[in-house]
């Protein structure tokens, strides 16, 4: 009976407590990523990782500021590019960002088992959830990137476009494991 | 009987219950009383967490909770240290994110005992005292209209001013809503004067069970 129960649901659609967990993450998140600090911050974070992996035209963009030839500094900017870049990246971006209240001692899921809500079902949406936050500070980077490209080389180069997607690949690859992996301890 | 546990007994691990047989009518107050690692805690932990793994069964209202454990959350009513809700955010922003998973959520009853409790529903939950905490969990609990609440040690600690008015609030809530209310504590005199009751646990396992006047007489 119970299997029929859900094959039903599937064919009609997301079942009532599904739309349920969807809405109530949808709201959840938003307190956590709709501030302009938090899109700003992020994208300011991915833009210095980019930099630090060589995305951006680096030399092209020290010759443009500092008006000199290529010199023995960019290596210490280089250095200093890849720390900033990715320390902030790994802190701000990530599953962590979406679940604030994870860091501070309540977690959500510990609230969660509490409620009358099936785990699998909020476990499920809340990897889904988190990748689609993802998704959308890498659009932002994409853009600021693009914006820093153009200010400070004049052009936007078919190259540039190619590296920034590829790293823009590469980054989901590396967090959906963990996530996934993370997300898996609660089931 | 609202509830029931018939022969549970857990599935060993680092501590389990052992072969727990009682019941308790709807409108009375139980204790669990108890040394620390007695068991008590890890009853309630039975009751409320669909992880747990026993044998036996734990009823409610005749049913058993397994049976659809995610469904009979509605009818619990949980008050503890552990029961964390999102401290950043109001009393009001928390029943309005977590509300909708209850099926007979009343928001005018949450308001209204709130004000009972004299705790406004802007305060946020983080800067709520321990006491404070435990009457919004506990306006939350009745609320969505549970007909068993469990409390976990909530009035160690509590000033005796404050133990008495929440008493009282518990006694109210028993008397309007036929529910019941099954508590861990290690006060003796808490026990035995304020509650219906009585289940002394020693080692997981429930050495006594019986009317509070006469086990602890």
């Amino acid at each position: 009976m119970e299997m029929e129960y859900k094959e039903t649901e599937c064919k009609q659609g997301l079942s009532q407590e599904q739309k349920m967990i969807r809405k109530f993450f949808k709201e959840f998140l938003s307190w956590n990523t709709e501030s302009i600090g938090n899109w700003l911050g992020a994208g300011v974070a991915e833009f210095f990782f980019l930099l630090s992996i060589g995305i951006i035209p680096f030399q092209e963009m020290l010759e443009e500021i500092a008006g000199q030839a290529e010199g023995s500094s960019d290596a210490l900017f280089i250095l200093i590019f890849a720390v900033l870049g990715w320390l902030p990246a790994f802190l701000y971006i990530g599953p962590y960002i979406a679940f604030k209240e994870e860091r501070k001692d309540c977690s959500i899921t510990a609230k969660l088992k509490y409620l009358p809500v099936d785990l699998k079902e909020i476990q499920k949406m809340r990897v889904i959830y988190v990748m689609k936050f993802i998704g959308k500070q890498f659009l932002a980077a994409f853009c600021l990137q693009m914006l820093a490209a153009w200010f400070i080389c004049h052009e936007i180069t078919w190259m540039n476009v190619v590296y920034v997607i590829c790293a823009a690949l590469l980054w989901p690859a590396v967090l959906v494991v963990p996530v996934a992996i993370w997300g898996r301890r609660y089931q | 009987m609202l509830l029931e546990f018939e022969h549970v007994t857990g599935i060993p691990k680092k501590f389990a219950l052992k072969d727990i047989n009682f019941s308790l009518e709807a409108g009375y107050i139980c204790g669990l009383a108890g040394k620390n690692g007695a068991g008590k805690s890890t009853l309630l932990d039975y009751i409320m967490n669909p992880r747990q793994l026993y044998t036996g069964e734990i009823r409610l209202n005749g049913v058993n909770i397994r049976e659809n454990h995610t469904y009979m959350k509605n009818k619990l009513g949980f008050v503890s240290d552990e029961n964390q809700f999102l401290k950043e955010r109001t009393a009001m922003q928390n029943v309005e994110l977590l509300s909708r998973f209850y099926e007979n959520w009343d928001m005018e009853l949450f308001k209204a005992a709130m004000k009972k409790m004299e705790l406004p529903v802007t305060k946020t939950v983080g800067k709520m005292s321990r006491g404070e905490n435990f009457k919004f969990q506990t306006a939350f609990a009745m609320a969505h209209k549970s007909e068993l609440y469990l409390l976990d040690e909530v009035t160690a600690g509590m000033d005796p001013v404050f133990r008495i008015d929440y008493f009282k609030m518990l006694q109210e809530i028993i008397a309007e809503e036929q529910a019941s209310i099954l508590m861990t504590s290690h006060i003796q005199d808490e026990i035995s004067r304020k509650t219906d009751f009585v289940g002394i646990m020693e080692q997981g396992r429930m050495i006594q069970f019986g009317e509070s006047l006469e086990i602890l007489a």
